[in-house]
């Protein structure tokens, strides 16, 4: 019986070390991300998060990040220290053997090498050090910075609601007769991930034909996603239409959507991410 | 028969406590080392089994590497070389099978020994003991992958009660050094 027991021992603790190697992490795990974010003149920095699944494990984070030759440095250390110096992580979510973290990223808006007042500045990869000096080169989806475009007082925001995560309401009121000529998704990928419904009628932005608006009429904007999104979705909507007297106008609505991952989501991502680096 | 028993305590006491500054300020291959003194003294004495003797010597070498390692962060071995990540639990199994050889030698001692209740206590505390460890060593080989609050709770109540049954093993030891077998006497 003894010997029965090391034996146990000695087979779950090779089979748990091979399980372990199997679900290791190569490199942490960047989700997509789908960014837009609007600066104004006199604006230094502008500040966004990137999330990512790290080994439960071996506790890293962010030390910086490199986009096109500019440096970006946390705001948050993805670590709380207590009083008595015991360190705690912070993570936004837990898994069996992974930590969804997220780090908060200050780009100092001189030192990027565009002229905002031209063109905008667009990436889609990054280069990451970890505090463990561990680099990672990693898509993240696409983040673009521009200048702000919203040139109107066509709409006036009544309301915004939330109907738990993956649903919200943004009501306008139109100030003026228009007609809205085009909704616009800053990028085509989400088009799938974000649904989108006008007065409750479900709309394709790309497919959005014309609307007539009357002055005093509310302009209902429904956006959800699918319970399995696994993007971070934070961008502007941009609403462009001419009115009667004054031209064209553009009018930009705000929409943030992060996913609640599950294990099983987590696990999807893992193994996406093992068949890539093979 | 003395002698004997309070080396193995001894050893069996430095192994228990780790004290890292720097290095194991107790280390455990002084420990085993002494076992293994203790239980020569032993087996010449009552003509016992050399298996403990032979492993206690064993684990004296093996155990070398643990000086400069904390026993509590095996992890930090997992990224490393293989072999080595297995190597506390080695340790610790390998150290299970001494204390069991122990007390296979203590049992053959308490048949022949005058206190009669002593060989069912001894019977008794091996089986608990054995059990607990092996329960110990599966929890200790599933925290790899599970790293669960729900799972931490589960792995400090084992690890205390495991230590409370150190300390009785430690007290049993001890006790033996009093017990003489009638056929010596």
């Amino acid at each position: 019986m003894f010997w029965i027991g090391i034996l146990l021992v000695l087979i779950s603790g090779v089979g748990n070390y091979i399980y372990f190697q199997s679900s290791k992490l190569e490199e942490p795990i960047f989700l997509e991300h789908y960014i837009t974010k609007n600066i104004f003149d006199d604006q230094e920095t502008v500040e966004i998060g990137f999330n990512y699944l790290i080994d439960k494990h071996e506790f890293i984070h962010v030390s910086y990040v490199e986009v096109n030759g500019v440096i970006l440095t946390p705001t948050n250390e993805g670590r709380v220290w207590f009083g008595d110096g015991q360190e705690q992580i912070s993570y936004k979510q837990a898994f069996n053997q992974n930590y969804l973290m997220e780090v908060l990223l200050e780009i100092p808006i001189s030192e990027v090498p565009i002229d905002f007042s031209k063109e905008v500045w667009t990436f889609e990869e990054i280069d990451v050090t970890f505090s463990n000096h561990q680099q990672v080169h990693t898509n993240i989806g696409t983040v673009t910075i521009g200048m702000n475009e919203e040139n109107t007082d066509v709409f006036e925001h009544r309301s915004s609601s939330d109907s738990g995560d993956r649903a919200s309401e943004d009501v306008l009121e139109v100030k003026k007769s228009v007609r809205l000529e085009e909704i616009r998704l800053p990028y085509k990928q989400v088009e799938n991930q974000l649904h989108m419904q006008i007065n409750s009628k479900p709309y394709v932005a790309s497919e959005f034909g014309a609307m007539e608006l009357q002055k005093d009429d509310s302009l209902i904007l429904q956006f959800s996603t699918d319970e399995n999104l696994t993007s971070f979705i934070e961008l502007d909507v941009a609403l462009h239409g001419v009115t009667e007297n004054e031209g064209d106008f553009t009018y930009m609505l705000t929409v943030i959507r992060e996913p609640w991952l599950n294990q099983t989501s987590v696990n999807q991502l893992v193994k996406e991410s093992k068949d890539q680096l093979k | 028969m003395k002698v004997a028993f309070t080396k193995i305590t001894w050893g069996l006491i430095i192994i228990l406590i780790d004290i890292h500054i720097f290095v194991d300020i107790l280390p455990n291959p002084i420990g085993y080392y002494l076992i293994y003194q203790g239980v020569v003294n032993l087996t010449n004495q009552i003509d016992g089994e050399k298996k403990a003797s032979y492993l206690a010597a064993i684990l004296t070498f093996i155990s070398i590497p643990s000086v400069f390692i904390p026993q509590n962060q095996g992890d930090l071995f997992l990224e490393t070389f293989s072999l080595w990540s297995m190597y506390p639990l080695l340790l610790g199994l390998l150290k299970l099978v001494l204390v069991f050889y122990i007390f296979q030698l203590m049992l053959d001692i308490s048949r022949l020994a005058e206190v009669s209740n002593i060989h069912q206590l001894t019977t008794r505390l091996c089986n608990s003991y054995v059990i607990l460890s092996l329960l110990f060593y599966i929890i200790e080989t599933f925290s790899i992958n599970f790293v669960g609050n729900g799972f931490n709770t589960i792995k400090v109540i084992v690890t205390i009660v495991m230590l409370i049954w150190e300390i009785r093993l430690l007290i049993l030891v001890n006790h033996y050094k009093k017990v003489k077998p009638i056929s010596l006497v």
